[in-house]
């Protein structure tokens, strides 16, 4: 036993409470511990600690309140759980709340069930009903966007099949924005522009065949 | 004064049932054995609280709170539930939460902002009874002390409890109990050597 272990044992030893061979070895240590021996004696001096005094106070009176008070605040929870109102809770018997806790339930109704069910349902029908319009309209998007492209797509084509092909000297007499070349296809390839060959490079100007296309990326037309 | 003094010692336990028969009453009612318990413990609670806070109101307060959740606690009556220790504790609880937030608040607005009740007589007489007892040595060297400290000297001294009995209030060992109730006592005879060497 050391010091420190008495001054960790001090309240029950003086309280009478350790065991006999702990007391025991308390003791033994006290003998040679002047100041454990003085720690010791100074709180067994200390003045008993005794609760605080009421004088003249009707304390009945408050408990009697108290018990009211906590009856009404029950009585307004259980309101809330749609229990039955008026009767003081104290005296109506409910089912007790051990065997609530044992089926492993709140203290829900059946109506709030019911009522949560239903939102539940509602929700996911609506969320149902929302994702299937949304897709039909995306369907009627893609379809009218692919219809415009497929029209567009055909009169370029009629136009090329009708008209020269420009050249680049032309293209300085052509207004708008200026053109971009790019490299035409493999000959014989198909494309939508024509064979992809021009004549600029016989005239100089660029060393391999391009095919004019405005800044938008698509073929000049005149 | 010619008034007699009342001590504020929580009733001896023979006058009023055992936790086991509340527990016995509670299968065949479970409305009668709360009515019991709070008839057994609300004063012990109240004044439990009253230590801790120093005001009638807030411990009043905290009771009531205490009792309402121990009325929607699902194991109150069961078997092996320690129901004085559960009371205790989250008064405990309750009262150190109200004393953190007045000491931030600070406790003159907290007083300010208090409703009138019809039961404010009585709570200003007790809190009048606690200023007084404030100015006791002790009571102030109780004050100085820490929480965890000041809390195991109430349920040991003002309290009456046992030793296992706040073990299973704080939910601490028994060894836990007596180490820190004696490190308690020996801070607290620090406290009262200082205070008279100076």
């Amino acid at each position: 036993m050391n010091c420190w272990r008495v001054q960790n044992l001090v309240a029950p030893f003086l309280e009478g409470l350790l065991p006999s061979a702990e007391c025991t070895s308390v003791e033994e240590h006290l003998e040679g511990c002047p100041e454990c021996q003085e720690l010791v004696s100074g709180v067994a001096a200390l003045p008993d600690l005794s609760p605080p005094s009421i004088g003249g106070v009707d304390e009945a009176a408050l408990m009697d309140s108290l018990q009211q008070c906590i009856e009404q605040s029950i009585a307004e929870s259980r309101a809330d759980d749609f229990l039955p109102m008026g009767a003081s809770p104290l005296e109506v018997d409910a089912e007790p709340t051990n065997r609530i806790a044992a089926r492993g339930g709140a203290r829900s109704g059946p109506l709030q069930i019911s009522v949560g069910l239903a939102a539940a349902y509602l929700a996911v029908a609506l969320l149902l009903a929302g994702g299937v319009v949304i897709n039909h309209l995306r369907v009627r998007s893609l379809e009218a966007s692919i219809a415009s492209r497929d029209a567009l797509i055909d009169a370029l084509q009629d136009r090329l099949v009708t008209q020269e092909q420009p050249t680049f000297a032309d293209y300085a007499l052509v207004p708008g924005p200026s053109p971009v070349f790019l490299p035409a296809a493999a000959p014989g390839a198909l494309s939508p522009f024509g064979n992809g060959t021009n004549d600029v490079s016989s005239r100089g100007g660029l060393a391999a065949p391009y095919r004019q296309v405005s800044l938008d990326g698509m073929p000049v037309i005149h | 004064m010619g008034q007699p003094r009342l001590k504020l010692v929580p009733e001896p336990e023979t006058s009023s049932p055992s936790d086991d028969s509340i527990k016995a009453l509670a299968a065949e009612s479970h409305e009668q054995a709360f009515n019991q318990l709070v008839l057994k413990y609300r004063q012990r609670i109240y004044r439990h609280a009253l230590y801790i806070t120093k005001d009638s109101q807030e411990a009043f307060d905290v009771a009531q709170d205490v009792f309402v959740r121990a009325y929607h606690e699902g194991r109150l009556f069961s078997e092996d539930f320690q129901m004085k220790a559960w009371l205790y504790r989250v008064c405990t609880n309750r009262c150190y939460n109200i004393v953190r937030d007045r000491q931030r608040r600070g406790s003159i607005l907290n007083r300010l902002g208090k409703q009138e009740t019809a039961l404010k007589v009585h709570h200003n007489a007790i809190d009048a009874v606690l200023d007084r007892e404030q100015s006791d040595e002790m009571a102030r060297h109780l004050a100085r002390l820490s929480p965890e400290h000041r809390t195991i000297l109430v349920l040991r001294y003002y309290d009456d409890l046992s030793y296992q009995e706040i073990a299973d209030t704080l939910q601490v060992k028994l060894g836990t109990v007596m180490s820190r109730l004696s490190r308690a006592k020996v801070r607290l005879h620090q406290l009262v050597v200082d205070g008279g060497l100076r």
